[in-house]
C-alpha cells in the first residue's frame, strides 16, 4: 500500500451555473501532493486553475469526487471547519499581497495567529520569527503602504508561514513584481521549499513555474502531467 | 483575549474614519441625551412638587361654595364643625384683600414717613395657619395670632417679612400700631421668610380672620382649607366634610353649589399630564434614537462593503463567519455604547444646569444611566446586526476577488 498523500483530489468536478447555463470547469481532475514537495500548476487564463486553486484552498467545495488534506477529507465540512481547515493547514500566498493597510507588517503576520487563538506574547514572538525568516525583521512596525511590492509580498510570505501550515498555497505570487523582484520572490520559495515546507503554486509563466520540483499542466479543466502535456502539444503541432 | 484584539481591531478601524464615526454617534448622542435630560428634569421637577405638597403636612381638601346666593361664607361655628369631624387635623381660612395702611405719627423710628400710606395685602387666617401652611418657618419676633385672638376678633397683626423688611428696615415694630384701614392693629410679631410654593405671606399684614371679616369687612370666608391626618383614608373624610356642606348649605342645595377638591387629586392630575407631557418627549427622544440606529446601520454597510476585500482576506486567513459577524457588531456596539455614555453624561450635564435655573434638587439617577447605557447598546446591536450577518456571509472567493 502506497504512503498517503498530503493532499489528494480524485475526479473531483465543479460546474457553475448561471442561470440555467451551465460552465463546467473542472472535469474529474485527479492530483496529489506530496509532502515536501514544490508543485507548479501551469495553465492559461480559463483554464479552471483559479478554480482548483479555491477547491485546494478550502475556499470553494467540488461539485464531485473526494479532496483529502492529511487523512481529512474535505468534501462535506461546515463553513466553520472549512475556516478552521484554512486556518490551519493552508497558508496563502496571493497575487496581490492581500495585507491590511491600517496595520504593521507584524499585526499583518499575526493576523491568522488571533483566529487561531494563540494567546498575544506568542503571537508577537511567532510573527517576529517569520517576519525574520523573510528578512523583514526591522520593518515589523512598518505600515504595508512603507513598504515595496517585494517586501510585501515577503511579508505575506511570514503570514502565510506563521500558522506552521501543512501547505503553502501561492496564487501567481509574482505577478504584481518585476522580474528581478519575482525571481527574488521565488528564490524565497524554494529555500523554503529546501527546509521542508510543501508548496502548491498556481501560475500562467512557464518560468516561474520552472522554479517547482514538479510541474504539472492544467487546461480545460483537465491536469495532464508535463509528459502527457508535451505529447498533447506535440499531437496538436502535428494535426 | 480573543475577544481584546477584536475589539482593539474595532478602535483601529473607527479611529481610521473618525469624521464619520463621530457623526454617525452624534445620532445616538443626541438620542440619549434628549432622553435623559427629560427623564432627569421631569423626575426632579415632579419630586420637588411633590416634596413641597407633602411638605404641608397631611393630605388637604380645598372647600368652596359655588354658589354664593345660596350661602355667603362660613362662620366660625361652622368652621368649628368642619375642624371637629374626625380624621380632620384643622380647618384653614385664608380672606386676602388689599388694604390702605397707615404707620402711626409717633413712630418715629420707621422707615416710613409717618404721613405717608400705602395699600398692602391683608391676610385674615387663624392659628392654624401657622403650624401648617408656614412650614413652621417660626417668628422672627413676638407671636403669631392665637386661637383666642380668632374667638376674641382681637386688633392684631403679624408681619410678613418682606414687608416688615420695607416697613421697618431690621427693627423689632412689637407693640407698635399700624392702621389698617380705620381700624388700629398692634404688631405682635414679624415672621420668618417663607420657602416652598406659598410665599404669600412674606409681603402680607397677617390678622385673625374673624377681625378681618368684622371690622376690616372682608366677609365670611367663602372657602377654606382642610387639612386631612396622613393616618386617615381619605375619602371618607372628604365624604363627610361633603355631607356637612349639604347639611350647613341647607336642604335645597345639591353638589353643584360647592365643591370639595381633594389635594391628592389635583396631585393626581398634575402628575398625569407632566406623564403624559414626559411620555411624549420621551417618545421622540425614542424616534431620534431609532434614526441613530439607522444612521449607525447606514455606516456599517458602507463600511462592510468598503472593506469587502479585508473580510475576504480575514475569511481565507481562517476567520469563521462568527468571528467576522462579531468584529462588525461590536464596531457598531461601540459606537452606540460611546454616544451612549457622551449623551447620558450631557443629559445629566443638561438636567444639573435646568435645576439651577428651575431650582429643584439635582439628583443622580444611576437606574435611569444604567437603562440609558443599555438602551443604546441594544440600539447597536440591533441596528449593527444586518450588516455584521451581511459581512459574515459573504463568500470569501468573491470577496477576495474584489481588490
Amino acid at each position: 500500500m502506497q504512503a498517503t498523500h498530503l493532499l489528494d483530489l480524485q475526479n473531483v468536478t465543479k460546474t457553475y451555473h448561471m442561470g440555467d447555463v451551465e460552465f463546467p470547469v473542472l472535469h474529474g481532475i485527479t492530483f496529489s501532493v506530496d509532502a515536501g514537495e514544490f508543485v507548479s500548476v501551469l495553465g492559461p487564463s480559463g483554464s479552471g486553475k483559479s478554480t482548483l486553486m479555491n477547491i485546494i484552498g478550502c475556499l470553494d467545495v467540488a461539485d464531485d469526487g473526494t479532496y483529502t488534506i492529511g487523512r481529512r477529507a474535505v468534501t462535506g465540512l461546515s463553513e466553520r471547519d472549512m475556516a478552521k481547515l484554512r486556518n490551519r493547514d493552508i497558508g496563502f500566498v496571493f497575487q496581490s499581497f492581500q495585507l491590511l493597510p491600517r496595520i504593521s507588517a507584524l499585526e499583518n503576520v499575526m493576523l491568522p495567529l488571533i483566529y487561531a487563538k494563540v494567546p498575544r506574547k506568542q503571537r508577537i514572538a511567532r510573527a517576529m520569527a517569520e517576519l525574520a525568516r523573510v528578512g523583514l525583521a526591522d520593518k515589523a512596525d512598518n505600515l504595508p503602504r512603507q513598504l515595496s511590492g517585494g517586501q510585501q509580498q515577503r511579508v505575506a510570505i511570514a503570514r502565510a508561514l506563521v500558522t506552521r501550515p501543512r501547505i503553502i498555497l501561492a496564487d501567481e505570487p509574482t505577478g504584481a513584481l518585476d522580474r528581478t523582484t519575482g525571481a527574488q520572490i521565488m528564490d524565497i520559495f524554494r529555500a523554503l521549499n529546501e527546509e521542508g515546507i510543501t508548496i502548491v503554486m498556481i501560475t500562467h509563466d512557464h518560468k516561474v513555474a520552472s522554479y517547482a520540483s514538479r510541474v504539472v499542466h492544467i487546461l480545460d479543466g483537465r491536469i495532464y502531467s508535463a509528459e502527457e502535456y508535451a505529447a498533447l502539444e506535440s499531437a496538436e503541432g502535428g494535426t | 483575549m480573543f475577544f481584546l484584539s477584536t475589539i482593539r481591531m474595532s478602535f483601529s478601524n473607527l479611529r481610521a474614519n473618525a469624521m464619520r464615526t463621530f457623526l454617525t454617534m452624534l445620532g445616538v448622542i443626541i438620542g440619549i441625551t434628549s432622553i435623559i435630560a427629560l427623564l432627569a428634569i421631569g423626575q426632579g421637577v415632579t419630586d420637588s412638587v411633590i416634596d413641597q405638597l407633602a411638605g404641608l403636612g397631611g393630605n388637604r381638601a380645598t372647600v368652596s361654595i359655588s354658589d354664593n346666593t345660596v350661602k355667603k361664607g362660613f362662620t366660625e361655628g361652622e368652621l368649628a364643625q368642619f375642624a371637629a369631624l374626625e380624621g380632620v387635623e384643622g380647618v384653614a381660612p385664608i380672606l386676602t384683600s388689599n388694604r390702605v395702611i397707615t404707620l402711626l405719627p409717633e413712630q418715629t423710628n420707621s422707615k416710613f414717613d409717618s404721613a405717608h400710606s400705602s395699600g398692602r395685602r391683608v391676610m385674615g387666617v387663624n392659628d392654624f395657619y401657622f403650624s401648617t401652611y408656614t412650614k413652621n418657618a417660626g417668628m422672627l419676633y413676638g407671636r403669631s395670632i392665637s386661637a383666642d385672638d380668632v374667638h376674641f376678633r382681637t386688633n392684631v397683626c403679624v408681619l410678613g417679612y418682606e414687608l416688615w423688611q420695607k416697613l421697618y428696615g431690621n427693627y423689632s415694630p412689637i407693640g407698635e400700631t399700624i392702621l389698617v384701614q380705620n381700624t388700629p392693629c398692634t404688631i405682635i410679631g414679624v415672621m420668618n421668610q417663607l420657602v416652598g410654593i406659598d410665599v404669600s405671606g412674606n409681603n402680607a399684614i397677617i390678622v385673625p380672620y374673624t377681625t378681618a371679616s368684622q371690622a376690616l369687612e372682608m366677609g365670611l370666608p367663602g372657602s377654606f382649607d382642610v387639612v386631612i391626618g396622613s393616618s386617615r383614608n381619605s375619602d371618607e373624610v372628604i365624604e363627610s366634610i361633603k355631607n356637612l356642606c349639604a347639611k350647613l348649605l341647607g336642604s335645597g342645595s345639591n353638589r353643584e353649589m360647592y365643591s370639595v377638591v381633594n389635594q391628592e387629586e389635583i396631585l393626581d392630575m398634575v402628575l398625569t399630564i407632566t406623564d403624559l407631557v414626559l411620555g411624549m418627549l420621551a417618545g421622540i427622544a425614542v424616534i431620534a434614537l431609532v434614526v441613530g440606529g439607522i444612521g449607525i446601520m447606514n455606516m456599517m454597510l458602507v463600511t462592510v462593503s468598503e472593506r469587502t476585500a479585508e473580510i475576504g482576506l480575514r475569511k481565507a486567513l481562517g476567520a469563521r463567519p462568527g468571528v467576522i459577524l462579531l468584529q462588525f457588531l461590536i464596531e457598531a456596539i461601540i459606537i452606540s455604547l460611546f454616544g451612549g455614555i457622551i449623551g447620558v453624561a450631557l443629559g445629566f450635564g443638561a438636567s444639573y444646569v435646568a435645576s439651577m435655573l428651575i431650582g429643584y434638587t439635582f439628583k443622580f439617577n444611576p437606574l435611569i444611566a444604567m437603562l440609558a447605557l443599555l438602551f443604546s447598546l441594544a440600539v447597536g446591536a440591533i441596528f449593527g446586526l444586518l450588516p455584521a450577518r451581511r459581512a459574515a456571509k459573504m463568500n470569501p472567493i468573491e470577496a477576495l476577488r474584489s481588490s
